[in-house]
This record gives structure tokens, sequence and C-alpha cells, in this order.
């Protein structure tokens, strides 16, 4: 790629991202298992009444949709800080041990605690967080090395991912109730579920665009980064657990959603380049798009039964990314 | 004041070394760091810049402390070009030089100020790289990567730039055009130049101060005409060459030597106590043992006979064998076994041991005619 | 040398051939029994004489047995209803996906009673200790009372396996003559509100309450019927649906459960307009009456449902 078709591609996807979302938005609302005709959505979103069709689209597909293009924001937002913090364009979220965290508080509260079962999203939460601050302590060695972390983040999620199935295991009778969460999915989603992920949501995409200048030094190595004046090791800290904030709000509210936050900033990056002034917008609004049209179609594809988003996610994400790598793999 | 200099500096990480290092890197001048593979030359510099840290000793860069600067600051004081190729993100040149800006731009800032654009061209004009500003980095040969790296560090802006063998994977043509650049960036800007060089001539044409590093140690340092010697020569990097000058050029020509191979030594001690006073009847029997002198790999035999114990006398006979094998070659031997025929033991020897021990030598032998010149130095 | 290499061949060839026909004996032994049983997967079994000696791998296989008054030597692991009490005694064989071999090899049965399709797989291992796997379903008040009469014909006890039954229908039968006022639409399901599958009428709980007389908004969908028991239904449908019931079946404690379930009910803006929620409709049931095969005691499921969908 020159940097002719370069820059014509970066105008163009960061022209189309945006319509893409919001395209997204509008789609998620018309489109359901219920029919429900143009002039009572806008009815239900300008002069909310009681009825059937105001809160199906107002209390469930608003919210919805909304959760699921926060969650693809910040999937993939963690997912580009981390390919650049590691220097490895095949890193995702779980490699900090954030989907093996999160699931394995979700197990032991559905199945051990369900009288708890509301604290839900702040115990995936807090699972998610937990586990990617062990992976890095373990790491440590007065400093924290890509190679490092990837190798206690495979020790760590291997020993959770065994704890998890022996729990569910042991209580095979049970696992039911989790498996929806376990591929991930918006089904039953509302207000207080985005009103939970919100703040957090926020935060990280906001300091997502503050972390674009040091990923981008990142890139070019810990010395050259050292000696531009940046302070590589408290960066890689404070990055790594900007993107374990990011993917644990996500994961939290929406289950265990693999596979955006490693195809969506990386089929960007094959697109447009390596510079996170235009990757980190791009992958956020991409990722955005992603969940919510991906959530509409896995809602309404098989009425009146949902398919986990996840699962259709990866069934037909994986045969468009190795398209895309094909189609751009003699460029590099 | 100097640019930066460095007191006792001591460190050890595995392969590593640096012991009790005081360099001087006079203020405005080119300097050349120059030794042989292992010295320390890289280490040293990035002790200097701060990539690593020593375990004594104490760095200054202008005067100040180097902990005293904080990060950012130090970025724009002192510039490195690292010899490794580290992972180069997809980008283009200009965008690679823009990198450089990063210590004088503030953490929000999205443009380019006209300083920032009017520096990246400068660094792109000195290095000769102006007409590639738009293309990808990958895509260039490997002088003009090296070229557009030091455009990078140049655009840092700093007094003092430290580059870490610039040239050693360019052409000649290359090499030449980097060496210019350094020059005329240090003759306009005044920026102290610090370069690890393996060309000694080179090193030597181009810097004004030059430094030897051997073992972790300054061996030398001064101007380059001082420095490089038959004696430099034979002592830092253990060769044997003629030394002239042709102007500021040394010019450096090798004798070749023969191939030396490392050699092992084996040597057996077979030391036996003897009732006091029979000693000799020991040494004696191994007067009378056959043609070991024929054998082959047989480096010599010593006998030793401590005669002021006062329970015993000693006996010891060394033999020096190229092998073990060599060795047991011996006592194989028709020779060997016909004088150890009878198979019992002399009553006068009270006991008996044998023990191998292997050496490494490596033989350099001093010839009369390198005797001679050392004394004419 | 030949003569040897002949003769091991000889002695290997009489070894392998006994062990084939040690694997026959089993499958022969049919032809001279006394008691033939067809299981749910079409398997005929033989047995010399009437069981004596019987593990269940399920709790309603249990409790079916104990009603009949076989010998009941072993049951799974689980904390046993006030109403089978006396089988406190009875050996424990771990739970009914993960059986423990050892302690069944222990307990000698005559038959062991499994789950079609859970159990199939430990077939081959039942018969390896000697003993018979008889395999049955339960996804329905039908195949439970299929399960009474097949397990009285094989104790020999078909009188008091038809009285059992009897009981169970008529009890149905009173359901079905009076029908519950307004037809009150139900949601059941399995889980939590933030995670629930919904249970179809191909369940064992959404038959008990069809026939109690409720109606499963589940039960609107054709394309349901193809699915197994379970399945994720869309939340929208759920709403258009309005249920006024909501039955969620878990394996918590239900007292404890019930506020955490009614709190996220609450606060969740897609059920807190559902008549059900709104009413205060919503229970939790027992799992030990739901969810898993309650055997015999399907007729107190019967009454509890039919009992919460009479209350208002």
């Amino acid at each position: 790629m020159n940097i002719k078709q370069r820059t014509k591609r970066r105008k163009l996807v960061l022209l189309i991202a945006p319509i893409l979302v919001i395209a997204s938005l509008l789609l998620g609302l018309m489109a359901g298992s219920v029919p429900v005709a143009l002039v009572d959505i806008w009815h239900a979103l300008t002069a909310r009444g009681d009825s059937p069709q105001d809160t199906i689209v107002f209390d469930l597909r608003l919210p919805r949709v909304l959760i699921g293009l926060l969650t693809g924001a910040c999937l993939a937002a963690s997912g580009a800080i981390l390919q650049g913090v590691m220097r490895n364009p095949l890193a995702d979220p779980g490699v900090i041990g954030v989907s093996s965290g999160a699931g394995l508080a979700a197990v032991i509260t559905m199945v051990l605690l369900p009288q708890l079962s509301y604290l839900l999203p702040a115990a995936a939460f807090l699972g998610a967080l937990v586990s990617s601050v062990i992976i890095y302590s373990l790491s440590w060695d007065k400093g924290a090395s890509p190679g490092k972390i990837v190798l206690a983040g495979i020790a760590l999620n291997a020993l959770i991912g065994a704890i998890m199935n022996g729990v569910m295991v042991m209580y095979s009778d049970r696992i039911q109730a989790v498996l929806p969460w376990l591929s991930g999915g918006l089904n039953g989603r509302s207000w207080h579920h985005l009103s939970f992920m919100l703040p957090y949501a926020l935060v990280g995409l906001v300091l997502s665009f503050l972390a674009i200048k040091p990923v981008n030094l990142l890139m070019l190595g810990d010395d050259s980064a050292k000696l531009l004046g940046q302070k590589v090791e408290l960066q890689r800290m404070l990055l790594i657990l900007l993107a374990s904030l990011l993917a644990g709000t996500a994961v939290s509210v929406a289950g265990l959603i693999g596979f955006v936050g490693l195809i969506v900033p990386h089929a960007i990056r094959l697109m447009i380049g390596d510079d996170y002034r235009f990757l980190m917008p791009a992958s956020i609004l991409g990722g955005a798009a992603l969940v919510a049209l991906a959530d509409t179609a896995a809602r309404t594809v098989l009425d009146p039964v949902e398919l986990p988003v996840g699962i259709l996610l990866a069934v037909l994400g994986a045969p468009f990314f190795l398209y895309l790598l094909r189609k751009r793999s003699n460029w590099r | 004041m100097t640019a930066a200099e460095t007191k006792g500096l001591t460190l050890e990480r595995g392969m590593f070394k640096l012991t009790d290092v005081n360099a001087i890197i006079p203020n405005g001048k080119i300097t050349a760091i120059v030794g042989p593979n292992g010295s320390g030359k890289s280490t040293l510099l990035s002790l200097i810049t701060g990539l690593s840290s020593p375990d004594e000793g104490s760095i200054t860069i202008l005067g100040k402390p180097a902990e005293h600067y904080s990060r950012a600051d130090f970025a724009r004081t002192v510039s490195m070009l690292p010899q490794s190729k580290e992972f180069m993100p997809n980008v283009t040149v200009r965008e690679l030089i823009e990198y450089g800006r990063s210590p004088h731009r503030s953490m929000f800032s999205q443009r380019l100020s006209k300083e920032d654009q009017d520096v990246i061209e400068w660094a792109m004009r000195l290095m000769r790289i102006r007409r590639h500003d738009d293309r990808m980095f990958h895509t260039l040969s490997g002088g003009e990567q090296q070229k557009a790296r030091i455009a990078m560090a140049l655009a840092q802006r700093t007094g003092l730039l430290l580059l870490d063998e610039p040239t050693t994977y360019l052409d000649i043509a290359h090499q030449l055009e980097v060496l210019e650049a350094l020059v005329s960036l240090n003759r306009q800007q005044q920026t102290t130049v610090v370069m690890v060089l393996h060309d000694l001539q080179q090193a030597a044409a181009y810097c004004d101060h030059m430094i030897a590093m051997k073992d972790g140690e300054i061996h030398s340092a001064g101007d380059p005409r001082t420095v490089i010697t038959k004696g430099f020569m034979r002592e830092v990097y253990e060769l044997e060459a003629k030394v002239s000058f042709d102007g500021h050029y040394p010019i450096i020509i090798p004798v070749r030597k023969q191939n030396e191979e490392e050699q092992t030594m084996i040597i057996v001690t077979n030391t036996s106590q003897i009732v006091k006073g029979s000693g000799d009847k020991l040494v004696e029997r191994f007067d009378r043992i056959g043609k070991v002198e024929q054998m082959e790999g047989f480096l010599g035999l010593e006998v030793l006979w401590t005669q002021n114990l006062k329970e015993y006398d000693e006996v010891a006979v060394v033999t020096r064998w190229t092998s073990k094998d060599a060795f047991q070659a011996w006592t194989k031997s028709e020779a060997f076994r016909e004088s150890h025929k009878h198979r019992n033991i002399p009553d006068y020897i009270l006991d008996n041991k044998i023990t191998f021990q292997e050496v490494k030598i490596k033989r350099n032998p001093i010839t009369e005619a390198a005797l001679g010149e050392t004394a004419a130095q | 040398m030949r003569n040897r290499l002949s003769l091991l061949a000889a002695i290997l060839a009489i070894i392998v051939i006994s062990c084939c026909a040690c694997g026959n004996t089993s499958s022969t032994a049919q032809a001279g029994s006394q008691l033939t049983i067809k299981d749910s997967t079409g398997r005929n079994l033989g047995f010399n004489h009437v069981p004596e000696r019987i593990v269940a791998l399920g709790n309603g296989e249990a409790n079916i047995i104990h009603a009949l008054g076989g010998n009941l030597v072993g049951r799974p692991t689980s904390e046993l209803p006030q109403s089978l009490e006396a089988l406190s005694n009875v050996k424990q064989i771990g739970t009914a996906h993960e059986v423990d071999l050892e302690k069944i090899t222990l307990l000698h049965p005559d038959v062991v009673l499994g789950n079609n399709p859970m159990n199939t797989k430990d077939i081959p291992t039942i018969e390896s200790i000697g003993s018979k796997m008889l395999l049955t379903s339960a996804n329905s008040v039908q195949e439970i009372t299929q399960q009474i009469q097949l397990f009285g014909k094989l104790l020999q006890k078909e009188d008091r396996a038809n009285e059992l039954v009897e009981q169970i229908n008529s009890q149905l039968a009173e359901y079905k003559s009076a029908a519950i006022a307004n037809s009150p639409k139900v949601l059941l399901v399995y889980g939590a509100p933030g995670t629930f599958m919904a249970a179809l009428p191909s369940s064992l709980g959404g038959n008990i309450l069809e026939l109690a007389g409720g109606v499963n908004i589940a039960a609107d969908y054709p394309r349901l019927q193809s699915y197994p028991q379970y399945a994720q239904l869309s939340n929208e449908r759920i709403v258009q649906a309005n249920p006024q019931y909501i039955f969620i079946m878990t394996h918590g404690d239900a007292e404890q459960v019930k506020e955490s379930f009614l709190k996220e009910m609450a606060d969740n803006a897609a059920w807190n307009k559902v008549d059900a929620v709104k009413l205060g409709h919503v229970e939790i049931l027992p799992n030990d009456l739901f969810g898993t095969n309650p055997g015999t005691r399907v007729m107190e499921a019967l009454t509890l449902m039919r009992d919460q969908l009479s209350a208002s």
C-alpha cells in the first residue's frame, strides 16, 4: 500500500464508520422479533406510553442497541490498545485474563450463589480486573515485558479455565443457567445494565483517546520509546489497566463475547495502517457497529429463539477475516 | 564543560561487564568509541542514555547528574540511534521522523507546529532522504532506512547525539554519506556526536576524539593519532599490524598470522610415597621407562623428588600430553608394558596416586623480532 | 525354535478365542430368562429373577422404586426431600452425570436405572460389572407413568404400579374437567432473569404446567416444536405475550433466591412492565419437584402448580 492508497482508505473508513454506527442504531430499533411499525417506533421514542410496543422499543430495543454499541466500542478499544502495547497484532483481551476472570466469577455466582445473581455484572467486572492484575503482577520483574505477560496469561487462563470447568462438571445439573452467559448475549439487557456500564465505558473510551500517543510510541520498541522520553513501564501498566477496564466493562454486561477485540482492530489495521490516531477511532466505531448489528441479527434470525451474539460473531467474522487477510497479505 | 562524563561506572549483567569506566565526552566534538566485540561499547552508550542502570558509578550530562533530568528533559538533551532494529510500524518516512518530535510536543497536541515541520524538513535534508518522505518505511533499502532512523533521532534536536554502530550494515557509499552528514551536523549545530564504529580507519578519519575499550575497561582515549599505534593494535585487538598516517587518515595493515589452533594439554602426575632414602630407586626406574619420547602427542616429562618430608620421600613423575588418548596409547604400548612386566609393586613404594589435569593453553611465542620492536616503541 | 513358536501361537490363539467366548455369554443368557423388559431405547433386557438389588441413578427412579416397595441399594447423591427420609441409609453412588462406578460395583446390583439419553454412554461399563442398565426418560407426566408401569413390571408389582398410575390419572382428569378461569398465561424459566432459558412444552416442567391448566407462552410458536426442552426466548416475544405468571426453576434455596430474582426483575425495564411482575405473580418452584424427575411426587408438583395458578 502506498501513501495515496492509504490516505484514500483512511478517508473512506473514517467517513463510513460513523454512518455505520448510526445505521446500526436505527436498524436495531426497527428490527426485532415482534414487528413494530415505524410510526409506533417514533411514538415510543417521543411520547412514550405503556403499550407493549412502547415497552418493546423503549425498554428493550433502545437500551439493548446502546449496550451493544458500547460493548463493541469497549472491546475494540481494548483490543487495539493491547495489540499496540504487546506489539503483537494478534493480541486480544483474553490474553490478559479478562474473559477467564469474568467467566469464573460469573460461574461461581450463578452456580453456587444464585441468591446474589443481581450482583452478576459487578462480580464479573471484578473478576475481570482481578485476574488481569494478577497476570500483570506475575509477569513483573523490574518491568513487565510483553513476552512475560503472555506467558503469565497463558498459565493463569489455564488455571482459571480448569477451575471453571471443574465447577461446571461438579454441578453439571446447574449449568443450564450459565451457558447463555458464557456464549455472550444481550438478551434481557435493559436500562439498569446500561447505567451500570455507562460510567466505566465513557471513562474508558475517553482515556483511549489519550492513549493514542503513548501507544504509537510504544510500538517503536521499548528502547526507542524510552529514548523519546516515554516512561515505558508506567505507561505499559496503565495501558493494560485501561484495556482490562474496557474489556471488563463489556464482558460484565454482555457475557463472554470474544473475537471483537482481536478482529476489529486487526482488520482496520490491515486497511489503514498502524497509526493509532486513525486506528483507535476507527476501531471504536467499527466495533460498536459490528456488535450492534450482530446482536440485531442474532435476535431476529431464529425468531422466537435468540442466538447468543458471541456465536454469531464468530461464525460470520472468521471467514470474513480470512478473506481480508488473503487480499491484503501482499502488501506487508 | 564536557558533554558527558562517567565516573567509576561498573556493571555486570551476565555477558556484559564494565569495570570502573571513567569516560569523558568532549563537548561539541565528534567522538568515536572503538574496540573489539564484547568490549562494552554498546553497554557504555546504553548506560549514558539511561536505558540501563549501573551497579556503581555516576553519569553526568552537561554538568548535571543524569538522575536530575526528567525523562522528557533528558529526551530533549540526549538522543540515540540504537543498534537493534526493533519492530518498525507501518508508517511513512515522514511519519517516522515525526515521532522524533514527541519530546517537544505536549500529550494533547494533534497537529504539528511550524517549528516541528521545519525541524523534520531539516532532518530529512541533512540525511538526504527528502525525496523519500512519503514512501512507506519498509519499502526502503537498508541504507535508506538507517538514514531515516538517524533523521528521527536528529528531529529530537538534542545537543548530544549517540549512535551505536550507525554504519555497520551499510555499503561504503551509504557509510560515507552518513558520516559526512554527521560531520555537517557537528559543524553547523555544534552537536556533540558520539558513535560506536567498527571501522578503525573511518573512525579515526571522522572523529576528533577517540575512546578505545577492551574487556569492559577504557584502554586509551585522545586524539586518534596518538591512540592508534602498533602497541594499541596488539593490546586491544591482539593483532600484529603496521600503523602509519596519511594526514588524518590512518593506514593500518595487519600482518597475516598463522592459523593458531587453541590447544589443550593433559598433565598426568604419578605421585608415589617412597620409604625414606629410597627415592633414587624409583627415579632410576623411571629413567629406564621406554621410548616415551617417541609417542605421538608427548609434550614433555619431569621427575620431581621431594626429600624433606619427615616420614617418606615423595617422587612425582609428570608427563604432559596433547590429549588423554595419547597418554593411554603410551600405557598400552609395548615399551611401557615391558618396563612394568614384573607385576608386584616394589617394597620401597608405600603409596601411589595418579592424577589427570586438563589445561587450556594458548601459545603466543614471543619472537625475537617482536621483542626487538617492543623495545623500540 | 520353530516348535516353541508354534506352541506359543497356539496358546495365544486359545486365549483369544476363549476371551471372545466369554464376551458372548452375557448376551446369550437372555434366551433362558424368566423376565424380559424393553426399555425406552428399545433394548430388550432379560432377567432370571425379579431384581432384588436395584441402583437408581436419578431421584425420580429412586422414588418410584421406593413407592413400589422394591429394594433400593443405591441412590444418587443429593439432598433427600422429607418424604424420602427412609432412603437416607441407602448408599449414595454419585450424581446422575458422573456415576461412581466403584460404589455401584460394590453394591452388586441386579439392575441399574438410568436416564435416556444421559446414561446411554454408561451401558457398556454397567454391563462390564455384570449388571444391566435400564434406560428411561421423564420429559412429561406420561413418560413418568410409563416409567412407573415399566418398573412395576420389572418388580412384578404391577398392581401397585397401576394403583399409582390411577392416582395420577385421576388427578389429571380432575384438572382437565375444571379448567382454570382465564386460562392463565405463564412463562416458565430456568435460571436468573439476567440469563435464563424458557422451558418449552416438551420439557417436564412445561408438561406439568399444561396439565395443571396453565398456558405456556412458549407454546405459541410452531418453530419451537422441534427444539429440545429449553430455549432462549426473545424478550420482545415475552413482552408481547405478557404472561400473568412467571415461574422460575432454579437450584438455589427458593426463599433466598426469590428475593434476588424479584429485585432483578423489578430493576429490569425489560421485565417490569409485564403483568406477572406488576402483579407480583413471580414464584420460585422447588427444584426437587420441577426440573428433575420427581417420580411419583409428580402428583405434588401438579398440585402445587394448580394451586399457584388458582391463587389469584
